[in-house]
């Protein structure tokens, strides 16, 4: 057993929430019963259920391309770090945007840090 | 909170399993590494794709096919700094226990906590004791955090994420401590992080939404 490479790519929670879901519902439907893939059915339940618990379920391909390709550019300019954390955490508060964003009050005014909050809160369309 | 951490591991393939070694081998990754803990990198939490397989090699007397396979693990490896979501689970003199659901060893030291804060022996919860309210830290609510470190403990490189309990030491709290081993009452977990919410929208989360 030997690590080859200990960052080999980064993955949004969203990307790992479809991953493991449709991992589970193969293998659900293709009756996949060995007892000795429990350990893997565990943490994959358990994943998803804290996935869904915080919202991530909601999101989409299109929702992180969007983050992605507003944030990185003006007015916005967040690193590609800051806007995985924020697609991440989801956050639904100015404070939790201060905390995901490094100097933040320098970088951002309050319309943008509203604006931030509007884009990743998720609002299902009318 | 997720990685992709690439791997190098010699697969046996028993001989019934031959003629769909792609998935024979997917499952031999996923039994060995799904849900646990590799040592100084993080909680597996499955395969993500093979990259490379050799060609196999059958040693004598042995029908499995022996395969040298590149690949690559979703890993659960938090950094330094990053917001995570938990619910907390218990608390005692030394800081509060918060769980993720598949990874249950996070806690916050008592210096970790927004300051004053008090530990209430009746309820056995910390509080809050902010501008003369106290805000309580119950069990079950929702608590995000930021990591500070992560510790990795003495383990072999692949480990259950749930040490199994040690030799002598009771399965129920009621018993009596043996005289002659002293169990200790937690065994360090392979992987452990050390959370801090002393910062403005850390805390509950429903102090902040």
């Amino acid at each position: 057993m030997e690590v080859l490479e200990d960052h080999a790519g980064m993955l949004t929670n969203y990307e790992v929430y479809e991953l493991v879901s449709r991992d589970r519902a193969d293998r659900v439907q293709k009756k996949q019963g060995d007892k000795q893939l429990h350990n893997l059915r565990v943490i994959q339940s358990q994943v998803i259920r804290h996935l869904e618990a915080r919202g991530t379920n909601l999101e989409s391909r299109e929702f992180i391309r969007e983050c992605f390709g507003r944030l990185k550019n003006e007015p916005y300019l967040l690193s590609s770090d800051e806007v995985l954390h924020i697609v991440n955490v989801l956050p639904k508060s100015a404070a939790e945007i201060h905390l995901l964003v490094s100097n933040c009050s320098e970088r951002l005014s309050d319309e943008q840090v509203e604006e931030i909050l509007e884009l990743v809160s998720l609002q299902a369309p009318e | 909170m997720f990685e992709l951490v690439r791997m190098r591991d010699a697969v046996g393939i028993a001989p019934e399993f031959l003629d769909a070694e792609k998935g024979a081998v997917q499952d031999e990754i996923n039994k060995k590494y799904a849900n646990r803990v590799l040592d100084g990198v993080g909680l597996v939490v499955g395969l993500y794709n093979i990259e490379r397989i050799s060609n196999g090699i059958i040693h004598p007397g042995d029908g499995a096919s022996h395969v040298t396979v590149e690949f690559l693990l979703i890993v659960f490896k938090p950094h330094i700094g990053e917001v995570l979501c938990g619910s907390i689970t218990s608390s005692d003199g030394d800081g509060l226990y918060v769980s993720l659901g598949f990874f249950d060893d996070v806690q916050i030291p008592p210096s970790c906590l927004p300051s004053p804060s008090r530990f209430d022996e009746e309820e056995k919860c910390w509080v809050w004791e902010w501008n003369g309210n106290d805000m309580w830290l119950d069990h079950g609510q929702e608590i995000q955090f930021r990591v500070f470190s992560i510790e990795y403990g003495p383990r072999d490189l692949l480990s259950h994420r749930k040490p199994p309990p040690l030799a002598g030491a009771s399965e129920s709290s009621s018993a009596a401590p043996s005289t002659e081993v002293a169990a200790p009452a937690h065994v360090q977990p392979p992987m452990m992080i050390t959370g801090y919410i002393n910062e403005p929208g850390l805390g509950l989360v429903c102090w902040w939404r």
